[in-house]
């Protein structure tokens, strides 16, 4: 069963753990990769200047920073 | 300057599908004039510094190595090896020089209290309109 969700957070479905390159307004993956460089390259290929990059953090786990 | 924060999707112990949003806000880096793509970096008032991956480090140009190396002490008592480079970091038109610590073991950008908020008078967290404020 999915609960209700934004589509900017559907659309991130399929890269748990994946760079992703997303438009400005944040509902369309522009490119997606393991690594920055592989994203980065994927961006150059289309020429792409202003997809804002994203890591996209793991589902199942919560997030606390290394901020010392 | 307002963000909203940005939802990321969530499993629950079911393996259901949800979403918790974060205050990620999108910035770039400048360094010797080579401009960076954006990147979401994540407002992170309990770190003391700001903290980047080194590969987006790299992809500005920087040659992360050669900066000044520092230990970054964080949750868990673990510690990470960071490199310190000064670069002018943009917010929209706004942009300041500032100084980053880029780490092999860092993937998520992080902005600290030195270095990022202290260059505002006001940072206002918003949760329930899961808005962030800069002023």
């Amino acid at each position: 069963m999915r609960a209700k969700i934004s589509k900017q957070s559907n659309i991130l479905i399929p890269y748990e753990n994946h760079w992703v390159a997303l438009s400005p307004t944040g509902d369309e993956v522009r490119a997606a990769g393991k690594t920055l460089t592989a994203v980065n390259k994927k961006l150059e290929s289309i020429d792409d200047k202003d997809a804002v990059l994203t890591y996209v953090l793991p589902f199942n786990k919560t997030y606390s920073p290394y901020g010392a | 300057m307002e963000f909203s924060y940005v939802p990321i999707p969530q499993k629950n112990t079911k393996g259901e599908i949800g979403e918790r949003c974060f205050p990620f806000i999108p910035i770039r880096l400048i360094y010797n004039h080579r401009v960076g793509r954006p990147i979401h970096a994540l407002l992170d008032s309990g770190s003391e510094r700001n903290l980047f991956p080194a590969s987006y480090g790299e992809l500005v140009g920087i040659p992360v190595k050669r900066g000044n190396r520092i230990d970054i002490l964080g949750i868990g008592g673990v510690t990470i090896p960071g490199y310190t480079w000064e670069v002018k970091l943009y917010l929209q038109n706004t942009g300041f020089l500032t100084k980053i610590d880029f780490s092999y073991e860092q993937q998520v950008p992080l902005l600290g209290r030195n270095g990022f908020f202290n260059h505002f008078s006001e940072v206002v967290f918003k949760e329930k309109e899961r808005i962030v404020v800069l002023q």
